[in-house]
C-alpha cells in the first residue's frame, strides 16, 4: 500500500507493479500531534499527512508505509522536509514541472522513469506494462463516462475536501456530488492510439504528456483549461471548496463569482470536524436555494411589537382559535423562539441563554413560550427549528437554515431591505437578497471569533461592562482610538494595553466598535451587498457599532425592535408556509 | 492616505511617488551621516525606482525577487518586486486598504501579505499596469497566483520560469531556453533589441557585484554598523533584481568601503537572520538595529547570499539559469537550512532568528527542521512569527517579548 497526495501523482505506474495506493483523506480532532514536526501554518491537508504517516508508524514501527509526493506546493514540500527518511519504507518526491510544454513533458517523463527504476529495485517486483496501460485506461474512462452523463449534478470544486464533508455535502444536497476537487476525479486523457507497439520510453513519454495536459490543478502556469469543469454535462450548481491555508483556490473562487454562471456557495473547511455545523449551516442554505422557488409574501406585517401588543394578539388568537406557528432559533448564545398568528402577527417571544446543551435551551424556550401564549398554545399547529442547534431540536416539525430565516424575516419585516447584516454570537453573515426576499448571495464569517457577538463580549468582560454598559459608553466617546488587531486575542492584549495607558472607556469601546464595523464592511463588500441594509442579531442592539457600521458602509442600517428574533420570526413563517 | 487610495486612485499614486521620491532625494543629497554610505546609496536609488514606478509604470516590469533581470536591465526595463513596494507602502502606513481591496478580490487571509499588499495596490488603481508582469515558480507558490493575478488586472503579458526542484544539468538547460524565450517576448513588448554585448555586460557586473558582497561578508562580523534593518532588506534586493545593474555594483564597493571604516563591534550579539525584515515594526528595530546602545545587530540575512553562483559573462543565459536552480531558496529546506548554518559558522554568529513571515508556507514550514539543526550546531535560533506588511497582523508587543527573551538568551550564555 503505498501513500500518495496529489492527482499528479503516476498512481497507474504503481498499478503496473500491481500496488494499491491510498490518499489519506479523513478528518482529524486535532493536529496537536503535528506541532512538533512542522509549522501551525501550514495547509491543514498537508498535516494531515503528517499525522497519517505518524499513525501508520505508531501501529506498524517495523512497517513504516511507502509514499509518493510530488513538488506540488509550498506545504508538501516542506512536509517532505519535515519527515525523517525513517518514517518511510520507500519514498519518492517527484519534480513536477508548473507547464506543460514538451521540455516539461520530457522532465517530467524521466522522473518517471527514475521512480519505475527505483520501485523496481525497492520491491522486487516487475513493472507490467500491460497492467499499466488498462490501469490508465480505466482511469480515462470514468473522465469519459462522466462527460458522457448528462444528468443533473452538483461539482464541488476548489481544494481538496475531506471524506467526511463530501459525505455531508451529499446528504445535504437534493443532486449528486462530483468531487472535481484537486484529490478528486481526474480528467486524464486516454492512451494515444497504437501505444502498446510503441517503447517503454515513448510510452512513459506520453503518459507523462496526458498526466501534465489533465485538466489543471490551480498551481499549474496555464489554468484556462479549468473552465471546461463548468461545462460538465448536467452541472446545476458549485459548492466551491478552500482549504485553510491553502492558497490556491480562493482566487479561482472570486473569478467565479463574476463570470462562473452557475449558483455557487463558498465553504472552508481545516480537515477537522470542528466546522461541520457551520458548513452544514451554508450548504443546506444552498440547496435550498436551488430547490426553492421563493415568492414574495406580501405582507407588510412588522415583527415588532411590544409585550403587551404580543399579548392582546395572543388573547385574541385564543379567542379566535387561529392556527399558531411557532419558529425556533438556536444560536450559540442564545436561543430564541417566536409564535406567530395565521396573518404572520407575532404572538410570543422569547430569548434565553443556550447554554451547554442546545436541545435542553430550546425545550425551555418552547414552554416559556406556551406558558406565554397560554391557552392559545394548544393552536400550535407547526414548529421550525434553525440555528447552530436546530438539528438537536426534537419538538420541531422542520429545520430550516438561519440564513434563509432571516431573509424570510426580514424581508417580512420590511420588503425594501436588500442586505441583512446578522452578528450573533457566533458568527457573522451577510445576506443578498432579491426583490421577491429570495437569498441572491451570503457570506460568512470564518471560525475565528474577530468581529462577532463573542468578540464584544470578551472585550466587556476585560473591561469590566456589561453589554448594556457598551453599547451606551461607545456612544460617548472624545479620541479616535484604533484597535489595529482583528485577532480576540492580540485585541484583547491591545485593549488591556490601553488600558493601562489610561485610555477612556469609551474611547476604547468606540475603536472596537470601529473594528467590528470594519470587519463586517468587507464581508458586505465581498457580497456586494447593497443598500437599503437590516441588521438582525444581538449586536444589532448595541447602538455604537451600527452607528460605526452606517459610517462605514455610507447608508442607513435598519435595526428592528427585536433584532434578536429574526431568525426565529423567520423560522415562524417559514412553519405557517409548511402547515 | 487609505482614503484617497480608494477614491482616488491617481492622487494617491502621485503623493505616494513625491513621498518616495523626496526619500530618494533626501537620501542622494543629503546623506545622514548616521548611516552607512552604501546604505543611503541604496535608499536613494531604490526610493527612486519607486517613485517612478508609481509615477509612470510603462518602462517597467513587476518581477518576484528571484527572477534574474539582468535581461530586463539590457533592455532598459526596470524591474520592481513585491516586497519591495509592499516594503515602502508599509511604512506609508497605508497598506491596510490594499490588503482588504486584494482580500475583497479573491486573495485569501492566509496568503502573503507583501503578496496581498501588491494586489491591492494593483486592485484599486494606485499601481498602474507596467509593460510586463514576469515570475519564476521559485521560491515560493504566491507567485504563481500574484503573478497570474495582476496580468489578469493590468491585461498585460505575463512570463512564467517554470524552476525545477531537483539542481542539475537538466534543469539549468530546462531554464535556459525559457530564459531566452523570456528574452525574446521582452524584445517583442519593449520594442527594443537585446544587445548581446550588453547582457554579458550586465552578467559581469552581477559578478563584481556578489564578488563585492561576499568580500563584505567576510569583514561584516568584525564591525559595529549604525543600523542594520533596513540595509539587510535592501542587500536582499541587491543580490537578486539589482544584480546586473552598475548602481549595484556601486552599492557593493560602498559596502566595502564601509565595512573597512566601521569602528569595532563590542558587546553587541551577531544574529543571521532567515527571511525578510518587518522595517516597519520600530520596537522590533530598536532591538536588532545595531545602534550604539542596542544589544544586538544583524550581520547577514538569508536572501542576500541564496544565489552565490560561479557565472560567466560569456555565457549569460546559462549563468542566470544556474544562478537560479543552485539558488538555495530552490529544492529541499536542506539547502536553505545548511546554507546558513555555513553562513553562520563563518561568521561566529551568537544567534540565529527565522523571521516566520506570515503566509510564507516555505519559511514557516522550514523553521521547526531548521531549529533543530542550528541548535545541534551550538547556534541559539528564535522563531519570530510575524508579519512583515501588515500591521494588523499579530501583535507588536509579543513579538518584542520573545526577541527580548531570545536576546536574554544569548547574553544569559556569556554569564
Amino acid at each position: 500500500m503505498t501513500t500518495y497526495f496529489c492527482k499528479y501523482t503516476p498512481v497507474e505506474i504503481l498499478k503496473g507493479f500491481g500496488e494499491t495506493l491510498r490518499m489519506p483523506n479523513s478528518e482529524t480532532a486535532d493536529f496537536s500531534e503535528t506541532d512538533s514536526v512542522i509549522h501551525s501554518s501550514v495547509c491543514t491537508h498537508a498535516k494531515l499527512l503528517v499525522l497519517d504517516v505518524l499513525s501508520q508508524n505508531r501501529e506498524n514501527p517495523k512497517d513504516p508505509p511507502s509514499a509518493i509526493f510530488t513538488n506540488c506546493c509550498d506545504s508538501v514540500r516542506r512536509v517532505n522536509d519535515s519527515l525523517p527518511d525513517s518514517a518511510f519504507s520507500f519514498r519518492r518526491m517527484l519534480d513536477l514541472p508548473h507547464s506543460e510544454t514538451e521540455a516539461a513533458v520530457k522532465l517530467y517523463a524521466a522522473q518517471l522513469q527514475k521512480l519505475i527504476q527505483e520501485y523496481q529495485e525497492f520491491s522486487g517486483r516487475t513493472f507490467d506494462t500491460e497492467k499499466f496501460l488498462a490501469a490508465w485506461e480505466n482511469a480515462a474512462a470514468q473522465w469519459q463516462n462522466l462527460l458522457h452523463d448528462t444528468n443533473k449534478k452538483i461539482a464541488v470544486l476548489g481544494a481538496r475536501v475531506s471524506d467526511e464533508l463530501f459525505a455531508r455535502i451529499q446528504d445535504q444536497l437534493p443532486l449528486p456530488a462530483l468531487d472535481l476537487t484537486c484529490g478528486g476525479i481526474r480528467a486524464l486523457p486516454a492512451p494515444p492510439e497504437g501505444i502498446r507497439g510503441e517503447s517503454r520510453n515513448e510510452i512513459i513519454t506520453a503518459y507523462a504528456k496526458a498526466l501534465l495536459t489533465q485538466i489543471p490543478c490551480s498551481r499549474m502556469e496555464n489554468v484556462s483549461r479549468r473552465e471546461e469543469l463548468l461545462h460538465i454535462p448536467g452541472l446545476a450548481g458549485v459548492v466551491y471548496h478552500t482549504v485553510k491555508f491553502c492558497d490556491y483556490y480562493s482566487f479561482e473562487y472570486a473569478w467565479l463569482l463574476k463570470n462562473g454562471g452557475l449558483p455557487m456557495v463558498k465553504i472552508e473547511s481545516d480537515y477537522t470536524s470542528q466546522s461541520l455545523g457551520q458548513l452544514s449551516t451554508r450548504i443546506a442554505a444552498f440547496a435550498e436555494n436551488l430547490g426553492v422557488s421563493r415568492q414574495a409574501d406580501g405582507k407588510t406585517g412588522d415583527e415588532e411589537r411590544t409585550a403587551e401588543t404580543e399579548k392582546s394578539a395572543v388573547t385574541d388568537a385564543a379567542i379566535r382559535g387561529s392556527g399558531v406557528y411557532v419558529g425556533i432559533d438556536s444560536g450559540s448564545t442564545s436561543t430564541n423562539a417566536a409564535a406567530i398568528d395565521s396573518d404572520g402577527i407575532l404572538l410570543a417571544s422569547v430569548i434565553i441563554r443556550t447554554g451547554a446543551k442546545a436541545g435542553a435551551a430550546a425545550d425551555k424556550a418552547l414552554q416559556q413560550l406556551k406558558d406565554k401564549l397560554g391557552p392559545a398554545a394548544q393552536g400550535i399547529r407547526k414548529i421550525v427549528a434553525t440555528g447552530y442547534g436546530r438539528e438537536f431540536i426534537t419538538a420541531a416539525d422542520e429545520t430550516v437554515t438561519e440564513i434563509s430565516c432571516h431573509a424570510k424575516g426580514a424581508h417580512h419585516a420590511n420588503p425594501d431591505v436588500r442586505t441583512i447584516i446578522d452578528i450573533g454570537g457566533q458568527d457573522s453573515k451577510v445576506i443578498c437578497l432579491d426583490e421577491k426576499g429570495n437569498v441572491s448571495a451570503f457570506v460568512m464569517n470564518d471560525k475565528c471569533a474577530a468581529g462577532t457577538g463573542r468578540f464584544l463580549e470578551m472585550m466587556a468582560h476585560t473591561l469590566e461592562l456589561s453589554m448594556d454598559e457598551m453599547s451606551s459608553l461607545g456612544l460617548k466617546w472624545k479620541k479616535d482610538l484604533t484597535i489595529t488587531s482583528t485577532c480576540t486575542v492580540f485585541a484583547e492584549s491591545e485593549v488591556v494595553s490601553l488600558i493601562a495607558e489610561n485610555a477612556e472607556t469609551g474611547d476604547i469601546i468606540h475603536a472596537l466598535n470601529k473594528s467590528v464595523a470594519s470587519r463586517t464592511a468587507s464581508m458586505v463588500r465581498r457580497v456586494k451587498g447593497r443598500a437599503p441594509f437590516m441588521m438582525t442579531g444581538g449586536v444589532a442592539r448595541n447602538e455604537g457599532v451600527v452607528k460605526e457600521l452606517e459610517k462605514t458602509l455610507g447608508a442607513r442600517v435598519f435595526v428592528g425592535a427585536y433584532p434578536d428574533l429574526a431568525g426565529a420570526f423567520g423560522a415562524a413563517l417559514f412553519a405557517k408556509e409548511k402547515a | 492616505m487609505a482614503e484617497l487610495a480608494e477614491s482616488k486612485p491617481d492622487r494617491a499614486a502621485y503623493v505616494l511617488s513625491a513621498v518616495y521620491r523626496a526619500i530618494s532625494w533626501q537620501a542622494s543629497r543629503h546623506p545622514s551621516k548616521r548611516r552607512t554610505r552604501a546604505r543611503e546609496y541604496l535608499q536613494g536609488y531604490t526610493a527612486g525606482k519607486m517613485a517612478d514606478l508609481l509615477k509612470d509604470p510603462s518602462k517597467s516590469a513587476v518581477v518576484n525577487i528571484f527572477m534574474p533581470c539582468e535581461i530586463f536591465h539590457a533592455l532598459g526595463i526596470t524591474p520592481t518586486v513585491p516586497e519591495g513596494l509592499s516594503a515602502y507602502l508599509v511604512c506609508t502606513a497605508c497598506e491596510q486598504n490594499f490588503l482588504r481591496r486584494a482580500e475583497e478580490n479573491g486573495a485569501a487571509d492566509t496568503f502573503c501579505s507583501y503578496h496581498r499588499t501588491l494586489l491591492g495596490a494593483a486592485e484599486t488603481g494606485v499601481l498602474k499596469k507596467p509593460m510586463i508582469v514576469a515570475n519564476t515558480t521559485l521560491a515560493c507558490d504566491a507567485n504563481q497566483l500574484t503573478f497570474a493575478r495582476l496580468a489578469q488586472i493590468w491585461k498585460v503579458p505575463h512570463v512564467v520560469i517554470d524552476v525545477p526542484y531537483e539542481a542539475n544539468e537538466d534543469a539549468v538547460l530546462y531554464v535556459h531556453d525559457q530564459l531566452r524565450q523570456m528574452a525574446m517576448t521582452l524584445q517583442e513588448v519593449s520594442g527594443k533589441t537585446l544587445d548581446g554585448r550588453k547582457l554579458q555586460a550586465a552578467v559581469k557586473r552581477s559578478m563584481q557585484a556578489q564578488d563585492n558582497f561576499r568580500e563584505y561578508l567576510k569583514r561584516r562580523p568584525a564591525v559595529h554598523f549604525p543600523e542594520s534593518f533596513t540595509p539587510e532588506l535592501l542587500s536582499d534586493i541587491s543580490q537578486h533584481v539589482y544584480l546586473g545593474t552598475q548602481e549595484n555594483v556601486e552599492y557593493t564597493k560602498l559596502l566595502l568601503e564601509d565595512v573597512k571604516k566601521a569602528p569595532k563591534l563590542t558587546t553587541q550579539k551577531k544574529i543571521v537572520w532567515m527571511h525578510t525584515l518587518p522595517n516597519w515594526q520600530d520596537s522590533l528595530m530598536q532591538i536588532f538595529q545595531g545602534e550604539a546602545n542596542t544589544r544586538a545587530e544583524i550581520i547577514a540575512s538569508d536572501l542576500s547570499y541564496s544565489s552565490f553562483t560561479q557565472m560567466d559573462p560569456e555565457k549569460p543565459f546559462e549563468s542566470m539559469a544556474r544562478r537560479l536552480v543552485s539558488d538555495s531558496f530552490n529544492g529541499p529546506g536542506s539547502r536553505r537550512i545548511e546554507a546558513t548554518l555555513k553562513k553562520a559558522q563563518e561568521m561566529h554568529a551568537d544567534g540565529i532568528v527565522i523571521f516566520a513571515q506570515w503566509g510564507c508556507k516555505q519559511t514557516q514550514g522550514i523553521s521547526l527542521q531548521a531549529k533543530r539543526v542550528f541548535e545541534e550546531n551550538g547556534f541559539p535560533t528564535l522563531i519570530l512569527d510575524g508579519d512583515g506588511s501588515d500591521r494588523m497582523n499579530g501583535g507588536a508587543q509579543q513579538i518584542v517579548t520573545r526577541a527580548g527573551a531570545f536576546l536574554e538568551q544569548l547574553e544569559g550564555a556569556d554569564a
